[in-house]
């Protein structure tokens, strides 16, 4: 067959972006998580001074890589909504330390970056080559750093 | 053929390619990545790292580790991909810990191979449904997922 059910890969999608941020699970489990070990469930138990913590040989704290995750979000969103505009990649990288009131705030508007992403998706009406490939990023994007998070969460 | 029902097999198959050969080879020179550094991908990585260095525990777990759970998670999704409904016992993918200089050798070729394998599984299926599609999808994400931690863990070596 030349086409597929738009139906069949929206819900993919959503099922793996769910798990990734909200640690949702369907009747046969997960489908590439450990239970509760999604970002938001993650970033639940992690204080502002945790979250700055520079450690490892990276040097990166839970707090930059949060910021991270949401300016791309930001960015993808945007793109999926047809509005181009160019980023510097650089200034996605420029929180690293937090205090209590920046931290509540930033995983705010982690959780408000990830909202406006599920609208996006919902809202598509035709998936085209563009925004299967934005969202694709923004999945496995969301991922990789979700990773580098839970691997810094073991050493603060 | 883009109606609102109905995607491009080509537009997703294409897309979803180009997404798992950034994660597993990188982005190619002078081409834009949907996700990562230049010459940041799974094999490029691994290729850079010795047995010793993948051996070494870091937090409770090695590069080796994580490496060959990857693997482990490509093979039976691909068999699932191909009508495996046998239950999996994920436990078996976290079996190697250590390895030496052959070992390594031999996982990093049976990553490649497991790759190669992924591709061709994908360029074979003639009806994507759910099940494939979250299959291909996932294979994406948990890729995504530990190469992000076996980088975490190569920059503290």
């Amino acid at each position: 067959m030349k086409t597929i059910n738009q139906e069949d890969f929206t819900k993919s999608l959503a099922a793996l972006l769910k798990e990734t941020f909200e640690s949702t699970n369907t009747a046969f489990g997960t489908m590439y998580l450990d239970q509760n070990t999604g970002l938001f469930a993650t970033l639940e138990n992690i204080n502002a001074e945790q979250a700055s913590r520079a450690v490892g040989g990276a040097g990166t704290t839970i707090a930059a890589h949060c910021e991270h995750v949401r300016f791309y979000l930001d960015f993808l969103n945007n793109y999926m909504k047809e509005d181009f505009k160019m980023a510097d990649w650089k200034d996605s990288w420029k929180v690293s330390t937090v205090t209590d009131a920046e931290w509540t705030a930033l995983c705010g508007q982690l959780h408000k970056a990830y909202q406006n992403v599920t609208d996006t998706f919902e809202e598509v009406e035709t998936w085209n080559d563009f925004k299967i490939s934005g969202a694709m990023g923004i999945l496995a994007h969301s991922a990789y750093h979700l990773s580098a998070i839970r691997q810094i969460l073991k050493m603060v | 053929m883009n109606d609102n029902n109905y995607i491009s097999k080509e537009d997703f198959l294409k897309d979803v390619l180009v997404i798992l050969r950034e994660t597993f080879e990188g982005s190619p020179e002078g081409q834009g990545s949907a996700y990562l550094d230049h010459g940041i991908g799974v094999l490029p990585t691994i290729d850079k790292l010795s047995a010793e260095q993948v051996s070494r525990e870091i937090n409770g777990i090695t590069i080796a580790a994580h490496t060959e759970h990857a693997k482990f998670y490509l093979d039976r999704i691909t068999e699932f991909m191909k009508g495996r409904t046998e239950k999996v016992n994920w436990e078996q993918s976290w079996l190697i810990e250590t390895v030496n200089d052959e070992e390594w050798n031999a996982l990093r070729d049976a990553v490649r191979k497991s790759y190669d394998n992924v591709l061709r599984s994908f360029a074979e299926i003639e009806t994507w449904n759910q099940d494939n599609i979250g299959d291909a999808v996932a294979i994406v994400a948990h890729t995504a997922y530990h190469l992000g931690a076996i980088r975490h863990i190569a920059k503290g070596l």
